[in-house]
């Protein structure tokens, strides 16, 4: 991962939905290996952020690059796209584990899609699970584990694929403290390990980690603390 | 990397799941595949009489009272060189007579001068027979000095054959007809599998999954499902067919290559089914 090159570059990136506009003129970057979060109320475009970075939905107008390259070209070769996900991990929002593969099974199932073999696969799921504690509910089910441990599983199935980018959507929303902080302690330590975090919250978003702050409001960035 | 045994893996884990939807399809399947078998061995065995049925054909060839006598046994000689021809039978004036006394009773003949039934040949043949081949036959034989009339029961065998021409089209329609069912029948099951695993397809080509990761399992499932059903069809079939003896005929069954053969089919048409069912989830 090189650092200090921009990885995600909107501009002047407008997308509406029903009708409503989401996003209008939406400018912002991301730097590779940088720890970026972005605020902003219920309804603020968030979650269509997540959408859009995931490869799912391209601008209306205006331009949104990956590494210099436009979303629509990655998204109009299906080999491409799939090469871009394999970098891109999530918690919360449209990232969840899949309900019908054991919380193990589930953190194999990213970094055996990246490419790795089953052995390699099984180790690296096995060190991600024990570094977020989920050795213990390695075999349960998704709808046996509680919000917080998903969450961690989550984060471990990213790590487990060695993902460049983590996409956080509201990752500690309904997580009491304890667990929230935990989530939040090992989003830093993916970053500082070299990964890129895009933090999604309607609240303030943790304290420390992060190297830079956005307020999202009506899809456009109304405030930094650069 | 071992794709290999992560497809493996995934094929169990996937037909693991699902148990009673994977089982309803298999017992559909096997029970369709099961018509197909017992149709093939129907048509076999139909096909078999037919054949059997035709052996039986005779050619009747009658000679012209003016042929000497002298040629009589030139013409069996160049009768029994063709081909078809299994034997030839010469019946004189006098052996017609007492077949026809025979037949009809005897001294039918009496009140005639002199004996009016002609001198005949009787043919018989070998091998596969059809239509085409007896008339093309037949007209040869008119052309033969001394034939004065070929006959064999034309209307019967063009009978025959077109309840045997029936019986082939229509069974080339059912199985055609049985084969669409197989597949809808995978196709319906996988895209009702599909469309409670839309999340989870989701999830995974978030991941960056492709199509070959997705589809794996279910062409598989398709596969599989659908030569075991195959295979388990034709167990039952020669099972039965070892219990059961019948009085008036051998029950003929195809041989066991072409059973292997019919059965991957069935599994390659159960794979196109699965892939039917799911491609729309594909994309």
């Amino acid at each position: 991962m090189s650092h200090k090159e921009v990885l995600f570059e909107f501009r002047d990136v407008d997308f509406s939905f029903g009708g409503q506009a989401v996003f209008t003129k939406l400018s912002f970057t991301l730097d590779y290996g940088e720890y970026l979060v972005i605020s902003g109320p219920a309804r603020s475009g968030k979650s269509t952020l997540t959408q859009m970075i995931a490869g799912l939905i391209k601008p209306q107008d205006g331009v949104f690059l990956v590494s210099n390259e436009a979303v629509e070209e990655i998204i109009a070769s299906p080999r491409s796209l799939r090469r871009y996900r394999r970098r891109l991990g999530g918690v919360g929002g449209i990232y969840q584990l899949l309900s019908d593969r054991t919380v193990m099974e589930n953190i194999c199932l990213a970094a055996e899609i990246a490419g790795c073999s089953t052995a390699q696969a099984r180790r690296q799921a096995l060190s991600a699970g024990t570094k977020y504690h989920l050795s213990h509910i390695a075999n349960h089910y998704p709808d046996m584990i509680s919000e917080g441990e998903k969450r961690a599983a989550q984060i471990a199935r990213a790590e487990a694929a060695r993902k460049e980018i983590i996409l956080a959507d509201s990752p500690t929303d309904g997580l009491d403290a304890k667990s929230a902080r935990f989530i939040n302690e090992r989003l830093t330590a993916y970053h500082t390990a070299g990964a890129t975090i895009l933090y999604l919250t309607s609240g303030p978003g943790p304290q420390s980690g992060p190297q830079r702050y956005l307020q999202f409001q009506d899809g456009r960035v109304v405030a930094t603390n650069e | 990397m071992s794709n290999l045994s992560v497809g493996m893996r995934q094929i169990i884990r996937h037909m693991g799941r699902d148990k009673r939807i994977s089982l309803g399809s298999f017992l559909v399947l096997a029970i369709i595949l099961l018509l197909i078998d017992i149709f093939w061995v129907a048509s076999i065995n139909i096909d078999h009489q037919y054949e059997l049925l035709l052996q039986t054909v005779r050619m009747e060839i009658f000679i012209s009272d003016s042929l000497p006598d002298d040629n009589i046994t030139l013409l069996q000689e160049s009768l029994g060189k063709i081909e078809m021809v299994d034997s030839v039978t010469f019946i004189s004036k006098d052996d017609a007579a007492r077949i026809l006394e025979g037949e009809l009773g005897a001294g039918i003949l009496d009140n005639l001068d002199s004996n009016p039934l002609p001198r005949s040949f009787i043919l018989r043949f070998r091998g596969r027979l059809d239509m085409k081949m007896l008339d093309g036959l037949k007209d040869r034989l008119m052309k033969l000095t001394g034939v004065e009339a070929v006959e064999y029961g034309r209307t019967w065998i063009e009978k025959v054959e077109r309840m045997g021409r029936f019986l082939r089209y229509g069974g080339y329609f059912i199985g055609a007809l049985i084969l669409f069912v197989v597949l809808l029948t995978m196709a319906n099951t996988n895209r009702l599998t599909a469309r409670s695993k839309a999340r989870d397809f989701y999830q995974l080509k978030l991941l960056g999954a492709g199509p070959r990761y997705l589809v794996t399992p279910y062409l598989a499932e398709g596969f599989i499902s659908a030569l075991v059903a195959a295979l388990l069809g034709w167990s039952l079939i020669l099972y039965v067919s070892e219990k059961i003896s019948f009085t008036y005929f051998e029950l003929m069954m195809p041989p066991v290559q072409e059973i292997m053969i019919y059965a991957v089919l069935a599994g390659f048409t159960g794979m196109l089914g699965s892939y039917l069912g799911i491609r729309r989830y594909l994309l």
